[in-house]
């Protein structure tokens, strides 16, 4: 064979390809494994689903109920809550089924001697985590969008104001923490069933563990904010990101004698939700160039 | 045998894969550790077509992941054509084509679409997907699930991988298994014409006789060390080994087995072969005559590549010789 049959792409192996070059070879491969796997569409196509009943039942709210509005820009808050709160369990589940089987099948210790280098195959899955959060962020809005030209509520433009992108921020960032901690399982355990058994078993463990913190000390307690969990639950929570929300909320609160509520800041909680993305994909970086495959 | 191709400056033929007492250890507690691979140096040439022989344990696999990048060295070194730096070798790695073991492949995935991912890695486009799915006689299934090939077919596809980006060297680890007579002697065929072609082929099997039919260089591997080197002609005349028959042919086994020149003695079509230290049959017939055995026939022997590898590693049989029973 000649040089000229094997095709103008060359090898991501090789020291010739471009940055940009092996970032297209490798968004190629790893669309080509992820379109066509049918767990890949069913988590997506269940999300989805969940997603749609939540604008439907909206829109089903608002027609039965004038008061209550289904429509742009004011409703961004509401078709953002119900998939900032699931998406990034989602997006965990997704990168697990993506990442553990190439292990368990070998196909990562084939793309490897193939001519892939471990950090380029990491680097693929990088990409793949980044991919499912724009498309689960891209769904709800999506299909919030559509059902909103459904309501009878009477709206503006879908303009996203500073808020709700605050709020997709947030939500992004909290599949960025799920799926990166389930990246990190993935490439820990090398096995789909126990790295999902292991993602489960620790939202219990996080609530266990936030519980005795509180319970064994004054100063402990304040820290179990800053939770891996807890910190995906306040990002997803509407009352961060809408401080008149807030405001109502806390005046119903005064109102029954609870006590109000209160939220760390967003940054704040943004710098530790990317700092526990970087060291769990950190941890699966080193554990994947350190293991045989 | 025939070394062709290219040569380094100095006019001497060049080493595709070069390893230095390269040692792989499995576990860190040295009371628990397995030593899989025990300083194994070997080089093999441009051209060669060279067998990786040792029974199933013995280091072959773990020798070839370590020189494929997916197994860790331990101790020693390694090069391919030449480079020896991580950031080199992957370069170096993408002039090579290797399967290991069991066909891997994405189950859910089309043959031809599993040529895709592969060819993608190695930056060949789909006309070259498509030759070598002729090649390989698979495509007519290319559109069906990986899932649904025999193993015979996972193999031809694995082959077809390797085959891809036309690689320089090529390494199959066991590439007939799960293959029909018909499927070997097509392998045998193919890589015939790929060493025809001046490919290096690093080669690891248990099928001595094709080994013996195929390769031009051999290194026998035994519990990660290697045992025997050189190409078939030298591995193979080694040893003195000579074919005895007598009246009792049990008798003369059991002489011959307390002969002090004999490294290992087996029964073979009546009469006894017996692998000995020297060529000296002049003392052997005066040793089995005054133990009043008269034979009938001696005369030197010829062993084959099987016979040889099952000499240097006739400890690991008998274990599991002994496991069985």
């Amino acid at each position: 064979m000649s040089g000229a049959d094997r095709g103008n792409s060359s090898p991501p192996g090789s020291d010739g390809g471009s940055r940009l070059g092996i970032f297209g070879t490798l968004v190629r491969i790893e669309a080509l494994k992820t379109t066509k796997r049918l767990a890949f569409w069913v988590t997506t196509g269940i999300f989805a689903g969940f997603n749609a009943l939540f604008v439907i039942s909206a829109v089903r709210t608002a027609i039965r109920r004038p008061n209550i509005t289904f429509a742009l820009p004011d409703s961004w808050s509401r078709i953002l809550e119900p998939p900032a709160n699931i998406g990034p369990f989602f997006v965990g589940v997704a990168m697990i089924l993506l990442l553990a089987p190439e292990f368990s099948w070998r196909t990562a210790r084939q793309n490897v001697i193939d001519g892939l280098s471990k950090k380029r195959f990491y680097a693929g899955k990088i990409i793949v985590l980044a991919a499912l959060a724009v498309l689960f962020l891209v769904i709800p809005v999506g299909v919030g969008y559509v059902a909103t030209l459904f309501s009878p509520s009477e709206g503006g433009s879908p303009i996203i104001g500073p808020a709700d992108f605050n709020y997709m921020i947030a939500y992004v960032l909290g599949m960025l923490l799920w799926g990166s901690g389930a990246f990190m399982l993935a490439a820990l355990l090398r096995s789909s069933g126990a790295a999902m058994g292991i993602l489960f078993v620790y939202l219990l463990l996080e609530q266990i563990l936030s519980r005795l913190m509180t319970e064994l000390s004054e100063t402990l307690g304040p820290a179990t904010d800053f939770l891996p969990a807890e910190v995906q639950s306040t990002l997803a929570n509407a009352f961060l990101h809408y401080p008149q929300l807030l405001a109502q909320e806390n005046a119903m609160r005064a109102e029954q004698g609870r006590p109000l509520l209160e939220f760390r800041d967003f940054e704040l909680l943004a710098v530790v939700a990317l700092a526990f993305s970087a060291a769990f994909l950190i941890t699966a970086f080193l554990s994947m160039r350190k293991r045989d495959l | 045998m025939v070394v062709s191709g290219r040569a380094d400056v100095y006019g001497e033929p060049m080493a595709i894969i070069e390893t230095f007492e390269l040692s792989k250890r499995y576990g860190t507690r040295r009371a628990n550790s397995v030593l899989a691979v025990d300083q194994v140096s070997i080089a093999v040439e441009q051209g060669q077509v060279f067998g990786f022989l040792g029974p199933n344990g013995s280091g072959k696999t773990t020798t070839i992941g370590m020189l494929v990048g997916i197994i860790n060295p331990t101790g020693g070194s390694f090069s391919l054509f030449g480079a020896s730096e991580p950031r080199d070798l992957v370069a170096a790695r993408a002039r090579v084509g290797a399967t290991l073991e069991t066909p891997n492949f994405y189950p859910y995935l089309s043959g031809r679409d599993n040529l895709r991912v592969t060819a993608a890695i190695k930056g060949v486009g789909q006309p070259r997907i498509e030759e070598c799915l002729e090649l390989v006689g698979l495509a007519d299934r290319a559109k069906h699930r990986f899932r649904t090939y025999s193993l015979g077919m996972k193999q031809r596809l694995a082959l077809a991988a390797t085959m891809l980006n036309d690689p320089e060297l090529i390494i199959l680890d066991e590439p007939a298994n799960g293959l029909d007579p018909q499927g070997m002697k097509e392998i045998r065929e193919i890589i015939r014409i790929l060493a025809g072609r001046g490919k290096t082929i690093f080669l690891s099997s248990h099928l001595l006789w094709e080994v013996e039919r195929t390769c031009s260089h051999v290194s026998i591997v035994r519990k990660g060390r290697i045992v025997a080197t050189g190409t078939v002609e030298e591995v193979v005349s080694a040893g003195t080994a000579a074919l005895l028959k007598a009246e009792d042919p049990d008798a003369l086994e059991a002489a011959l087995a307390d002969y002090p020149g004999a490294s290992s003695v087996r029964r073979l079509d009546g009469g006894v072969v017996v692998a000995l230290d020297s060529d000296d049959l002049g003392t052997l017939n005066r040793y089995l005559a005054g133990l009043g055995i008269h034979v009938s026939h001696l005369a030197p022997y010829r062993q084959s590549l099987e016979d040889v590898f099952i000499d240097l590693t006739e400890g690991d049989f008998d274990s599991m010789t002994e496991i069985a029973s």
